[in-house]
């Protein structure tokens, strides 16, 4: 019982492979019985079928929830509750120099910063209307004083109230408000995994006001803003999609669709992307782009979106005096472009497999004396590592070096430096770097504070 | 009355056929290698099985493997081999939903009374798979009017559900998958 069509026979088929068994329930009920789900792979030749499970290998063994254990970066403990982590030292690190880049990008991109509580309110999820669309993403309410208080799943009410807080002129414009916003929704247990689906996070939010004239220029340079981040951060292989005026109910004046629509797609020509177009895929109230990145392994990852928003200025009665002294609306961009701090951070642990370029590495070197004897000279390499401003750490001759060294390597260390008796005589240290197999001896500590201060630099 | 029909192609040019042609021989009058790559037609905009005759005047397009559509047909037609497989091993088994998914497929079922199914069968199942394969069983279309579906599937409880959905409109079209002895029927 089947609408079809079928391939004409059976012969037509055979490169597939089965994969796993779950539990699901008839109709997603959970009063009716659990099934289950047998999941294969099918593919229309051999080569393909092997690529991808070649590539499924490769994934599993980039796990992020696998490597977040093994390398200490973040847990899920039980007592939190499906989809709430919390963050290990290592971890955090990592965490503290990515939120540190976004904030410094920001500051210099022309945003301004601002900070909203966690909760508000049920008004001010009836004026947004995420009452009457998202409810079922939010987190259950919670009394007080004859109140009803949500956690917020979005931050863009709260930037509104900002905007809102005095009248706005067009000398004002473009406004970017951003803020490393946490939120928290309600995402089905089934859907949640790990860091890159979770019940709370932190995204690299923003809300952009401006007029209609600056929309274009807005937009190609908020395209340019997210690929220089993305790149910085090592994707280089960009996909996106344009998601334009739904052809049922809509929100805003043609006008504005049409130029806010094509404001995106040639943003998105004038930087050559690859892109494809979801004809009235977009939301009611604005079109908008995702852009998504090819990880190490092939798999495309969504990651930023710039989302316009013709619906909002509407409900909150937003407005801005203009040049000739008349009260407009402004036009609205939502956009994140890490996405969530979390998310991002799961999808750089398996497009890098845990081995993180230097400059994010929580620790960057270790520097290891051969022997008892080694000791000062060890500590006193690290301390002017530190006073160039790196991540050292120094582990004592307890254990034979071999080890240590290969201890180095499990953790994924980008340097792990051997200190011995040539090298107290001549200020010089044994270079173990990270894939390369021989340790490269004889390297001065100025020389390898040059060379690691330009790999943190390049961002490599 | 004519005995012959005209059909567009997607670059706008026209075949005449003999009336009846169906998909399959409309490949085969461009080349012998689309007709055997061929996994589906789309005739004005509504997907096909190739064995069905073609209205005059319509525009077609020939799927192959290559393209999503044509994998997305592989994808469904596997799970519905698999569907068979299991219930030739495991007799009793009510199944309920099979749909592609990017990559692939899946398909809910549930096991007779006391057994489930574990990773360690799944290389059972491919096995007959493969074996179903090998025999290069036909597709067969059967179509039913709601009633008939009705006394037809009574004993499956899932199937008999989603027809009922059918019947008042809450869905539209659903995947199921039945076997019966030399050919998939759907």
């Amino acid at each position: 019982m089947c609408t079809g069509p079928h391939v004409p026979s059976t012969g037509r088929l055979g490169h597939f492979k089965l994969q796993s068994v779950a539990g699901a329930y008839w109709r997603g009920d959970v009063s009716r019985s659990m099934l289950q789900r047998i999941y294969g792979t099918a593919w229309d030749n051999k080569k393909a079928l092997k690529t991808h499970i070649q590539m499924l290998a490769e994934a599993e063994k980039r796990d992020h929830r696998r490597l977040a254990q093994e390398l200490d970066l973040v847990s899920w403990p039980d007592e939190l509750g499906p989809g709430l982590a919390v963050w290990h030292p290592k971890g955090a690190m990592i965490r503290k120099l990515m939120e540190d880049y976004s904030r410094e990008r920001h500051e210099n991109g022309g945003y301004e910063f601002v900070f909203s509580p966690h909760i508000a309110k049920s008004v001010l999820w009836e004026t947004s209307g995420h009452l009457d669309f998202y409810a079922d993403g939010m987190y259950p309410p919670m009394e007080l004083d004859g109140a009803t208080y949500y956690p917020k799943p979005m931050n863009c009410p709260f930037h509104v109230m900002v905007y809102r807080s005095g009248q706005r002129s067009y000398r004002e414009l473009p406004l970017r408000l951003f803020e490393l916003g946490a939120v928290y929704r309600y995402e089905l247990s089934g859907a949640i995994h790990g860091l890159l689906r979770s019940r709370g996070f932190t995204q690299d939010d923003s809300h952009i006001f401006c007029t209609r004239e600056d929309i274009e220029e807005e937009l190609a340079s908020l395209l340019d803003f997210v690929l220089s981040q993305l790149r910085d951060f090592g994707f280089h292989d960009f996909q996106a999609k344009l998601s334009t005026r739904p052809a049922e109910k809509s929100v805003g004046d043609d006008e504005l669709w049409e130029k806010s629509t094509e404001g995106l797609r040639m943003a998105l020509e004038a930087h050559g992307l690859d892109y494809v177009v979801d004809e009235g895929g977009g939301a009611f109230y604005g079109p908008k782009i995702d852009v998504d990145v090819k990880d190490a392994i092939g798999r495309a990852w969504q990651l930023s979106t710039i989302q316009l928003d013709m619906n909002l200025p509407e409900r909150f009665g937003l407005e801005y005096i203009a040049n000739d002294g008349s009260r407009k609306q402004p036009v609205m961009i939502h956009r994140a472009l890490l996405g969530s701090i979390e998310r991002f951070f799961g999808v750089l642990i398996e497009h890098y497999a845990g081995a993180f370029p230097a400059w994010l590495a929580p620790t960057q070197v270790r520097v290891l004396p051969v022997a008892e004897v080694h000791d000062d000279h060890a500590h006193a390499v690290a301390s002017r590592l530190r006073s160039s401003g790196f991540r050292v750490d120094v582990v004592g001759a307890v254990e034979p070096l071999g080890k240590r060294v290969r201890n180095g390597k499990v953790e994924k260390l980008p340097y792990v430096l051997v200190v011995g008796d040539d090298d107290v005589a001549n200020d010089t240290v044994g270079v173990n770097r990270r894939g390369e197999d021989k340790p490269e001896r004889d390297v001065t500590v100025d020389a390898f504070i040059g060379r690691l201060t330009a790999e943190v630099d390049d961002k490599v | 009355m004519s005995d012959v029909i005209s059909v567009v192609l997607p670059d706008g040019s026209a075949r005449e056929l003999p009336v009846g042609a169906t998909t399959l021989d409309l490949a085969a009058v461009i080349g012998p290698r689309l007709a055997s790559d061929a996994v589906i037609g789309v005739v004005d905009g509504v997907e096909v099985d190739l064995n069905v005759a073609l209205p005059d005047g319509a525009s077609v397009e020939i799927v192959t493997p290559a393209s999503d559509r044509g994998l997305h047909t592989i994808r469904h037609s596997t799970a519905h081999v698999m569907a068979q497989a299991i219930l030739d091993l495991y007799p009793g088994t009510q199944l309920a939903i099979g749909p592609p998914i990017e990559h692939g497929f899946y398909y809910d079922v549930e096991l007779p009374e006391g057994q489930t199914l574990s990773e360690d069968d799944l290389e059972k199942i491919e096995a007959r798979m493969q074996e179903l394969v090998a025999a290069d069983q036909p597709f067969v279309r059967h179509e039913l009017a709601i009633d008939d579906a009705v006394s037809f599937f009574g004993d499956e409880i899932f199937k008999s559900e989603i027809i009922e959905r059918v019947r008042d409109g809450s869905i539209v079209g659903e995947d199921a998958g039945e076997a019966s002895g030399d050919s998939i029927s759907y």
